[in-house]
């Protein structure tokens, strides 16, 4: 069959010419089916169109109309396989097995499909009885559906299953065959820990849910999926517990989803900048992970959790900030150590944050802050520096960012010998032609390394840019400067919430019950309760009086 | 229709409150320049702050009579519309007039202390702009940041008394009493004349997730201010001895003693960054509680509205009621304490009189009616 | 939703706008290498009257640590004078002679010469507590017998590379060690006992020791020593309100420390008790004392009581104290005897001077206010005829890793 394509990707050819198989009522109903297809294909590829149950027309009860609509649906895609099957007694009946190549356990559909039709259609007399066979009992695949939308049943071809119609029936079946190369599960990349899982998140929906399952194995554990992208139809799953889940959270979770009108969707990026309640805050209010043990930990204190496909990268709401800066290790290593290395994260945050600014209000403002030996110590360094205290600050954070983002884009064999090497010489070589002082590398550099302490890349980056501001602030007017800038800060991130929940919870405003999880994390045992804003459906999490202790007697006897 | 919608809880009115009575304490020596005895100060400031329970009692009795109204819905309706109305405005000037000298004070603290070169404007403008953004957020921000700061002010005080130990001579506080009564009860109108900002807790009363911790968050928030007021006052006299009362910035000028191991030393300015950010929000209380009043005076439905005008009036007043830092000194010293003590306890007895007259009328009404129904 | 981001979006360019109107004025910035690290600063008054201000300032780049390594041999400061009628007016005059603005907030010496401090010094003490740069913590010093110029152009010590370093170092040492200077003698607490009722300002004491006259120009290293003038520190200027009336020397000085309670180490030297002509060290290990003033009859009394341990530090002779316990109890009450001898000679001189510098007036304030406002007006005769009771228990603790002393056959 030839066919007079437009170069528009989703449009159907107007003119074609058809096989001389085809008799005139099939042309007919051909044509009127490519004139509803072309409709429709148009009217989905435009996102003001609602999306979803756009009916693409029934399918037709003769095989060839239906495989050339098929065909041209693809507009010939190269990937697209169609397969048609002579099988009955003497080949009276036609099947045509239609997949998508690459999406598809081929094994499956050779050994449970194609074998044993070829094999068991003997008795076939009628396409209805046909039909039925073909569905309950030869289809040895345990998901399958019947469709007589064409639409439809292109959408699941789309997805990896694998659509079978036969002839003179005006239904298809399409079973679930769908297997595609995915990467194995790996340890994530971005969030690594030393003590806890090493799985993380890969790129298909359903491993990632499989991963979320295997730690909450429980009906309770609720998994709902939607589509969203008009052209890219991405599947997004909602996660949530249900009974510990705050359910008004979750239809809210859902009715953003539902606001999102956009033709695709590639990471849950996306999906973040467009149901947050901030998009102009310098800081996330959605926490992203790749780890299923910080999801799973996550859903029992009563959060949502939101999944792509085609991303490692899961969605929790409500976030809070103290979540940003904490790493499921916390909750794995001994509970000082956790605490300790937790007060750490928050000084290195707000090193990140405030140390550049702080060196210049010190010196170029406050010179009676440090002691004498050090401030003369600073003095003699920025002897023959030609620029204020403010510019080279400011040069020295750019150079420092350029270096850390061509760390990041270069291979990974160079990179860190690039950015070794680039900080090292760089500066040294700065201070030696007297662009920088020493004290100000030193600066740089220990705000560098405090912005990585951050666990949560998007969070550190936020602080970054903030920085910035920070320096020309305090270059501005000092202490005071700085003071402004952390109260407008703070006011900012107070006003904020993430879904209905306030951002900065327990901090401000206070939820004493919940300090136990803020500078210090209590030992496990005494974990008694839920985030109070958060998992007020179900607060209480565990028994009392778990903390353990030797037998009474255990010391008399051991020892005799 | 609400003007306001956002809800605080007792902890957080409490530590709007405290910061409330702690803003004037680095710019003005806890009792006002000028006290005869110096030694004895502490004394003063002690029972300023047990005398003005019974005021701040007193009208957190009338806003409980009333916990669905602020104060100016009440008085208009106890007093009519239009000397309500009245008492409205008169609040309002009350806490615009406070805002101005809050933020003269960070001004004059600034330029006088740290920065002489910059104009003051510099400072005021910046601070009246962040209150007035933290403002415009609501009653709920505003306490949940009032609720950390206090948290951060009271480790700042605590550090700021206790670091100069190395200067401090306790022998200073002797002799007590030397001089008898009278130089000590002076002083004492001044603690009350500043705890009598209370009665902005009349605003807050409506907007309180439970209004029966108002009576547990005033004597809280007297309390812990007053311990600290106290505590300063005993810091101040041990450090500076007879020359306390010659100090122009005290709780800065205490800041400025601290000497650890010869490298913590000359950091008045954090304590000083503290309290700034304790300016900045309680004058953002101010500015809220005035354009809530002025909503509700006017029936206007937001507040928001008002908020930046009303922040570049205060910045206003503070450059035009004030020509120097003299000015300031001798505002608290002579106007302050009448102007003050007449205005709020002036207001609070005539509504709380108000509410006595009606409220018997209201009963024997209800009688006759019952007779009436009876009859 | 539009307005509210829009207003945001407006307040955001308001902020930027603001922002950048700051930085573009330079206000009060001032790079930290435009400068001069003020250490130490002296005030004297010219024949002429006017003020004259002499200032210590660092040279950052040669005492700090360089990113070589080593220290530069260059002198790590510069003395400059200057003069003015006040002495606000002398300090801005020193811009004047410095290319970089000298920045008072590290200064920790305000030593005032001789002479000036004979006239008075409330004068110029004003402007120390009312500057926001300088440090109301600065010691106060006077310098016998020479101007505040003299001495810190000539004085230099070994060891430190800024006088102001040498001078920290020693009082400190001196305070420690020694316990005969004044502790804790700082702008703050001279200002208080400026206006303290019954209590008279003392401040530290140091001389300069000249350079030996004889030395030769071109020196070696070996001769440097003598070459450098240096200070000796130790005693006490007296002051009577706001003027010098007189000095104490060091064992006067730490018998007002042994009155006031200050006194932390120090040495006593007495006798030895069973050998003549030999002598003993002890070594002061806490001292604790408590005075009480008392009105009886119109005769003001104070008992002073002494607490002092020591320790046995050094024998001169032959002395086992095992052998011979008697010796112990001997050298105990020689060592109260000792320090009340330090503590009778303070009190004559303070007598002398007529200066109140124990605070007895103002203990009897504390304690009996009504008695001391009778006698406020007459102090000056009354401290005269003070009659100081001592008590003073000696103990002696310890007496180091040997018993007796080595016994030559």
């Amino acid at each position: 069959m030839e066919l007079l394509c437009s170069s528009a990707k989703y449009r159907v050819p107007t003119q074609f010419t058809v096989n001389k198989t085809l008799d005139k009522d099939d042309l007919l109903m051909l044509r009127s089916l490519t004139r509803l297809l072309r409709k429709n294909m148009w009217a989905a590829s435009k996102p003001s169109q609602t999306k979803k149950d756009s009916t693409g027309g029934p399918l037709s009860k003769n095989v060839k109309v239906n495989e050339t609509l098929i065909k041209q649906s693809f507009g010939n895609s190269s990937d697209l396989v169609v397969r048609e099957l002579r099988v009955g007694p003497g080949g009276r009946f036609t099947v045509l097995v239609v997949y998508v190549d690459g999406l598809v356990d081929k094994t499956l559909i050779s050994e449970n499909l194609i074998e044993r039709i070829s094999d068991q259609t003997a008795k076939w007399c009628n396409p209805e009885q046909a039909y039925d066979d073909l569905k309950n009992r030869i289809i040895a695949v345990s998901d399958v559906k019947e469709t007589g939308d064409l639409d439809n049943f292109l959408n699941h071809v789309a997805r990896g299953d694998c659509g079978l119609i036969i002839n003179d029936v005006a239904k298809a079946l399409v079973a679930d065959t769908r297997g595609w190369a995915q990467r194995k599960i790996e340890e994530p990349t971005t969030e690594a820990t030393i003590r806890g899982a090493k799985e993380g998140f890969v790129e298909t929906l359903r491993t990632n849910t499989s991963l979320l399952r295997r730690r909450v194995k429980h009906p309770r554990l609720r998994i709902e999926e939607h589509e969203i992208g008009t052209i890219s139809k991405t599947s997004v799953a909602i996660a949530y517990i249900s009974g510990l889940a705050d359910e008004k959270v979750v239809q809210e979770v859902r009715n953003r989803l539902g606001r999102i009108n956009v033709d695709s969707i590639q990471e849950s990026g996306q999906i973040e900048e467009l149901i947050e309640d901030a998009p102009f805050s310098p800081f996330p209010t959605i926490l992203r992970t790749e780890r299923p043990d910080k999801v799973a930990g996550a859903l029992f204190e009563g959060r949502i959790a939101i999944l792509t496909d085609g991303t490692p990268f899961a969605l929790i709401v409500p976030a809070t900030f103290t979540m940003f800066l904490t790493s499921p290790e916390d909750y794995f290593e001994r509970t000082f150590m956790a605490s300790a290395v937790r007060a750490i994260r928050y000084l290195s945050f707000f090193t990140s944050l405030t140390l550049p600014s702080l060196y210049v209000a010190v010196t170029t403002f406050h010179q009676e802050m440090l002691p004498t030996p050090l401030i003369l110590n600073i003095a003699s360094q920025r002897e023959g520096v030609p620029f204020p205290a403010v510019v080279e600050a400011l040069l020295m954070e750019v150079l420092f960012e350029i270096l850390r983002e061509a760390g990041v884009r270069l291979p990974r064999i160079v990179g860190p010998a690039v950015s070794i090497i680039g900080g090292l010489v760089i500066g040294e070589a700065a201070m030696r032609a007297g662009l920088v002082s020493p004290i100000m590398v030193v600066v740089v550099a220990a705000t560098g390394i405090a912005s990585f302490a951050t666990p949560v890349f998007s969070v550190a980056i936020g602080a970054r840019l903030l920085r910035f501001i920070m320096v020309l602030l305090a270059g501005s007017i000092g202490f005071f400067g700085i003071v402004a800038g952390l109260f407008a800060l703070a006011t900012h991130l107070t006003s904020l919430r993430s879904f209905g929940v306030p951002f900065m919870e327990p901090i401000a405003p206070a939820v004493v019950s919940q300090f136990k999880d803020l500078l210090a994390r209590v030992p496990w045992w005494a974990m008694h309760t839920r985030p109070a804003l958060v998992g007020h459906k179900d607060l209480v999490r565990q028994g009392y009086d778990q903390k353990p202790k030797p037998p009474a007697s255990s010391g008399k006897d051991t020892h005799r | 229709m609400e003007t306001e919608g956002g809800r605080i809880s007792g902890s957080q009115l409490l530590a709007l409150l405290v910061l409330t009575r702690l803003v004037p304490v680095t710019i003005e020596f806890p009792l006002v320049t000028g006290i005869e005895v110096p030694q004895d100060a502490w004394i003063s400031s002690l029972v300023g702050t047990v005398l003005s329970i019974p005021p701040v009692l007193l009208m957190v009795h009338l806003s409980l009579k009333y916990p669905d109204k602020t104060i100016i819905e009440y008085s208009q309706l106890l007093l009519g519309k239009f000397f309500g109305k009245i008492i409205g405005f008169v609040l309002v000037w009350y806490w615009l007039s406070i805002a101005a000298t809050m933020l003269r004070s960070v001004g004059d603290a600034y330029t006088t202390a740290v920065m002489p070169e910059t104009p003051i404007l510099a400072f005021i403008l910046t601070v009246g702009f962040l209150s007035a953004n933290a403002a415009r957020t609501g009653l709920e921000v505003v306490g949940r940041l009032g609720e950390v700061n206090m948290l951060v002010v009271l480790l700042f005080g605590f550090l700021t008394l206790t670091l100069p130990y190395k200067v401090m001579n306790f022998e200073n506080l002797l002799p007590v009493i030397a001089k008898g009564i009278r130089p000590i009860m002076l002083p004492t109108g001044t603690a009350i004349s500043f705890f009598v900002q209370f009665i902005i807790l009349g605003m807050v009363v409506p907007y309180l997730n439970n209004p029966q911790t108002l009576t547990k968050s005033s004597l809280g928030a007297i309390a812990i201010s007053g311990f600290m007021m106290t505590a300063f006052t005993v810091a101040l006299i041990a450090v500076f001895g007879p020359t306390v009362s010659s100090l122009m910035l005290p709780a800065f000028s205490l800041g400025r003693m601290i000497s650890i191991g010869e490298f913590l030393e000359r950091i008045e300015i954090i304590p000083m960054g503290a309290w700034t950010i304790t300016v900045a929000i309680t004058l953002a209380f101010f500015l809220w509680a005035s354009a809530v009043a002025i909503a509700q005076l006017l029936g206007l439905r937001r507040f928001q509205a008002l908020i930046y005008p009303l922040a570049a009036i205060s910045v206003a007043f503070s450059i035009l009621f004030f020509e120097s830092f003299l000015d300031l000194e001798l505002y608290f010293k002579e106007v302050w304490v009448p102007y003050s003590l007449t205005l709020t306890l002036g207001i609070t007895i005539i509504l709380y009189v108000a509410s006595l007259i009606r409220g018997r009328s209201s009963a024997s009404e209800k009688v006759i009616g019952s007779c009436h129904r009876n009859g | 939703m539009s307005p509210k981001w829009l207003s945001k979006f407006i307040s955001f360019i308001f902020m930027t706008a603001f922002l950048a109107s700051t930085l573009t004025g330079c206000w009060s910035r001032r790079e930290i290498e435009t400068l001069g690290f003020v250490t130490a600063l002296g005030v004297d008054r010219t024949e002429e009257g006017e003020i004259e201000i002499t200032v210590h300032i660092a040279k950052p780049f040669a005492v700090a640590r360089g990113t070589e390594g080593g220290v530069s041999t260059e002198k790590g400061f510069w003395t400059v004078s200057s003069t003015g009628s006040t002495a606000f007016e002398a300090m801005r005059n020193l811009l004047l002679q410095s290319p970089r603005r000298p920045f008072y907030a590290h200064n920790r010496f305000i030593l005032i010469g001789e002479e000036y401090a004979r006239a008075g010094v409330k004068d110029i003490l004003d402007l120390f507590a009312r500057n926001g740069e300088t440090r109301r913590l600065a010691r106060v010093e006077v310098i016998k017998g020479s101007t505040a110029k003299d001495f810190m152009q000539q004085v230099e010590f070994e060891l430190e590379r800024l006088p102001s370093e040498g001078e920290e170092g020693i009082s400190r040492s001196v305070e420690v060690g020694l316990s005969s200077q004044p502790v804790e003698c700082t702008l703050n607490s001279f200002l208080q006992w400026l206006e303290t009722e019954g209590m008279e300002p003392i401040a530290v004491r140091l001389e300069l020791i000249p350079k030996k006259p004889d030395a030769p120009i071109n020196v070696g290293e070996l001769l440097r020593e003598q070459v450098r003038a240096s200070s000796k520190h130790g005693g006490a200027a007296v002051f009577k309100g706001d003027k010098l009336v007189g000095w104490l020397d060091e064992t006067e000085m730490r018998g007002v420390n042994w009155v006031t309670g200050k006194v932390k180490s120090g040495i006593l030297v007495i006798d030895q008790p069973n050998e003549k002509g030999k002598l003993v060290s002890l070594e002061i290990l806490r001292a604790k004392s408590k005075f009480q003033p008392e009105v009886k009859n119109a005769q003001v009394s104070v008992t002073v009581k002494i607490e002092a341990e020591a320790s046995l530090g050094e024998i001169q002779g032959t002395l086992d104290p095992m052998k011979y316990p008697q010796a112990w109890t001997e050298m105990e009450s020689q060592m109260a005897e000792a320090i009340k001898r330090e503590v009778m000679a303070a009190i004559s001189k303070a007598k002398e001077l007529n200066s109140d510098i124990f605070g007895f007036g103002a203990a009897l304030n504390r304690k009996q206010p009504k008695e001391w406002a009778s006698l406020k007006d007459r102090w000056d005769l009354e401290f005269q005829r003070i009659d100081v009771k001592l008590e003073v228990e000696a103990k002696l603790r310890r007496m180091g890793l040997v018993t007796r002393s080595s016994e030559p056959k």
